[in-house]
């Protein structure tokens, strides 16, 4: 028997990712006109995050590892606290592993920085969590392309 | 090839009787799993740990296989795998249930070494009870439950590869995992450099993207209001061109349904996450400095209109410095 096509949870919902993205760049636009362009553009990079996964829903590890550290980022410069440190304790499920720091990262590992909020996952939910994020991180990519199409022509 | 994932709605806990057969499992996780994917459908990662049980006679096609054979119960840690029954009787056959009320899962351990080929070409194809996984091991190999539990965890590993290798583009000559993975890790660190180049590209024109943005906003936010009014956006930009057609699918669950689903998921959250986050997520900031009305404060990250507060402070404020600025390339990746 095969299992029930959930294609609607998968496939990312275009036109909410749209709404959070373009609100998001209003928002910027309106306060950070006097902000460095590096400091606009790191904004902005996080706001198209922050809106990939507001359209995923809480319902993926990464979407809420992505938010949670957008949210804290905001929360830390708000308040003048250093940066520097992750909140990655507060999600960070500790998986025993025997001499972690000689272990030579194998692909997996290297696969699991690179995805949000999959440090502590095996290799089967690492691998469907990298498939959601792939599909959310192209919708993302196509609209933020076709956003800078119309604007510059 | 998106059917590996198991729809949400299918799923019911583990009756509490069904748990006490599991001898040795941990049944608060189990119970907590079960409700897990009751809410979420989210696949519970641990390999089915296969528990022996002197007797629990009948369940299912036992009459025709021979001596030696053991009923077990697996701990429902795994659902959702229902690979197709495949004909004939060698090969494993996993169903799902679809009453999964009296889950009860077991493995017959056929000792497929011993079983004459005349009855093992008997053994009945009779559909398995409809609460149960069946795993069963194919001839000529380990019938061990560690065997049959790795052999479940490899072939749904192989399930979300053959999955992935249709995402990434250019992925389809490669065979074998790390080839795969390699191919992976390129792509998503592709997407991600284009992002990056994206938004830098966004902050230099920004600032002409003012006259625009107000006005979709008020259709947007009145589109969300009321979801039967589907307005036509005469909006110069031809970015949303691609999108309109999207918007006939499901204008109300874009925002509505969205926050329907935040309540119970965030009951989850708080249950099975147990962690601090909820006290993590800035309260004080929502409160002292945003002026948004919020009910707890997880779903208030999820909030549409608390949102838009939340973007404005915070994006104003942020800067990160440990991001190096990169010099991209700006070709698509097809």
């Amino acid at each position: 028997m095969n299992r029930k096509n959930s294609n609607k949870s998968r496939n990312p919902n275009k036109p909410t990712l749209a709404f959070y993205f373009l609100r998001a760049l209003a928002c910027i636009n309106k306060k950070t006109s006097m902000a460095s362009y590096n400091q606009r553009s790191g904004t902005i990079k996080r706001a198209a995050y922050a809106s990939m996964a507001l359209a995923a829903g809480p319902k993926r590890a990464w979407s809420r590892a992505v938010l949670c550290r957008v949210l804290w980022w905001g929360s830390s410069r708000l308040h003048g606290f250093p940066t520097r440190r992750r909140p990655r304790a507060f999600f960070h499920r500790r998986v025993r592993v025997a001499d972690p720091k000689l272990r030579e990262p194998s692909k997996a590992d290297v696969l699991r920085r690179l995805v949000p909020g999959a440090k502590a996952m095996d290799l089967s939910r690492l691998l469907e969590e990298t498939a959601h994020y792939i599909q959310y991180l192209r919708a993302q990519v196509l609209l933020m392309q076709n956003v800078v199409g119309s604007v510059s022509d | 090839m998106d059917d590996y994932v198991c729809n949400a709605g299918d799923l019911v806990p583990l009756p509490t009787s069904m748990q006490s057969l599991n001898n040795s499992n941990d049944h608060d996780t189990s119970g907590t799993a079960s409700y897990i994917h009751d809410q979420i459908g989210i696949h519970d990662t641990r390999p089915p740990i296969i528990s022996s049980i002197a007797n629990d006679a009948g369940k299912e096609t036992s009459t025709k296989n021979s001596r030696k054979r053991k009923v077990e119960n697996i701990s429902n840690q795994k659902v959702g795998c229902g690979n197709t029954t495949k004909d004939g009787t060698k090969d494993k056959r996993m169903k799902e249930g679809t009453e999964r009320g009296g889950a009860t899962e077991e493995s017959q351990k056929a000792n497929s070494k011993k079983e004459a080929s005349g009855d093992a070409s008997k053994r009945s194809m009779k559909p398995a009870k409809s609460e149960c996984i069946h795993v069963r091991a194919r001839r000529g190999q380990a019938t061990d439950s560690h065997s049959l539990a790795e052999r479940v965890r490899r072939e749904r590993i192989s399930e979300r590869m053959k999955y992935l290798q249709d995402l990434v583009p250019g992925c389809n000559k490669i065979t074998g995992k790390a080839g795969m993975l390699d191919e992976i890790i390129n792509y998503v660190q592709s997407l991600q450099r284009q992002v990056e180049f994206l938004s830098m590209k966004l902050a230099a024109v920004n600032p002409r993207l003012d006259f625009h943005i107000d006005n979709f906003f008020d259709r947007e936010i009145d589109l969300a209001c009321n979801p039967g009014v589907m307005p036509m956006f005469d909006m110069p930009s031809k970015q949303w061109n691609p999108y309109i057609q999207f918007n006939s699918l499901h204008p109300t669950t874009a925002c509505c349904g969205f926050d329907v689903d935040m309540c119970s998921s965030d009951r989850i959250l708080g249950r099975t996450m147990s962690m601090s986050m909820p006290a993590l997520l800035p309260d004080t900031i929502l409160d002292s400095s945003l002026n948004v009305h919020r009910s707890s404060s997880y779903p208030s990250s999820w909030d549409i209109a608390g949102l838009h507060n939340i973007y404005g402070v915070e994006f104003y404020q942020g800067r990160r410095p440990d991001l190096p600025f990169q010099s991209l390339q700006g070709d698509n990746f097809p």
